[in-house]
């Protein structure tokens, strides 16, 4: 976590807008200067009309298996990049999002050690002329790693 | 703005520890992309006194003081063989730092957590939050 060390391990968190991708382009090109390895993360995204089905924790199966399916489309464009500059993705993963979007990935990033997390600025519920979105600002704020919003 | 090859780093610096532990970020980055790094402090405006010798004497003040931590910056750098562009300008640090950036077109601000309180370090300082709000350029937060 000091700032001299050198940043080994990358996380980038997605959910599929054109900024989180913007945003693993950034992580992929990062990794490929300082020499580190990738982590991608997506926290499962179900959506609201479904919601009402669940009960805390018990996502209904056939919607998680709908947004990890969606994820793996993510997962394997992101791969493709990397592999393209030749960065390693040590893991890519969709996780659940309890107790919520950014408590979960902030929690992953302590868990994995990760030296910096990289986020798009608005993901999918953002409006344009939002600089900057809940999610992003909660992982900053949150995080005990560095973190790069992407803009 | 899909920049990612990090040309111009902008690291604003106010002499807190977190503020030059960003500085130490931006040039562990600057040394794999060959970056240019502009340290910028911001000297608080304060609102107009009516006694006329007070204003000058503060703002000579402040620019001591940041004559001190850039002395330090350098030093730092010059530790990485690393040469700094240096700034100071007068403004509210919670705008200019981000409109700094947004004017010039820098690529990447890279910023402490949180400035000169000491308390609550891993928390999001004020001007921290500020620029990320305002800024149009990706933002590091080193923490």
């Amino acid at each position: 976590m000091s700032a001299s060390g050198n940043l080994s391990r990358i996380l980038v968190a997605i959910d599929g807008s054109t900024n989180s991708m913007r945003a693993a382009d950034a992580a992929i090109s990062t990794a490929k200067k300082v020499d580190a390895k990738l982590l991608v993360v997506n926290a499962l995204n179900v959506p609201y009309s479904d919601l009402y089905l669940t009960e805390m924790g018990n996502y209904p199966e056939y919607a998680k298996k709908q947004a990890k399916e969606e994820a793996e489309k993510w997962f394997r464009e992101i791969r493709q990049k990397a592999k393209e500059k030749n960065v390693e993705v040590e893991e890519a993963e969709v996780i659940e999002p309890f107790p919520t979007v950014v408590g979960s990935i902030v929690t992953y990033a302590e868990h994995k050690n990760v030296d910096l997390i990289v986020v798009g600025s608005i993901g999918r519920t953002g409006f344009e002329r939002i600089l900057l979105g809940s999610v992003a600002l909660g992982i900053v704020r949150f995080a005990t790693r560095s973190v790069m919003v992407v803009k | 703005m899909v920049n990612n090859e990090f040309k111009k780093i902008l690291v604003p610096i106010d002499g807190s520890k977190s503020s030059l532990r960003g500085l130490e970020k931006a040039i562990y980055i600057s040394k794999f992309s060959g970056a240019k790094i502009t340290i910028l402090h911001v000297i608080p405006a304060l609102p107009p006194i009516p006694i006329p010798d007070t204003a000058m004497e503060y703002k000579g003040r402040m620019k001591e003081e940041a004559a001190k931590f850039f002395k330090e910056a350098r030093q730092i750098a010059s530790k990485n063989q690393i040469k700094l562009d240096e700034k100071i300008i007068f403004g509210y640090p919670d705008y200019d730092v981000a409109n700094f950036a947004n004017d010039r077109k820098y690529d990447l601000i890279v910023m402490g957590a949180r400035g000169l309180s000491p308390i609550k370090e891993l928390f999001l300082g004020s001007t921290s939050n500020a620029t990320l709000h305002r800024s149009k350029v990706s933002v590091l937060v080193v923490k």
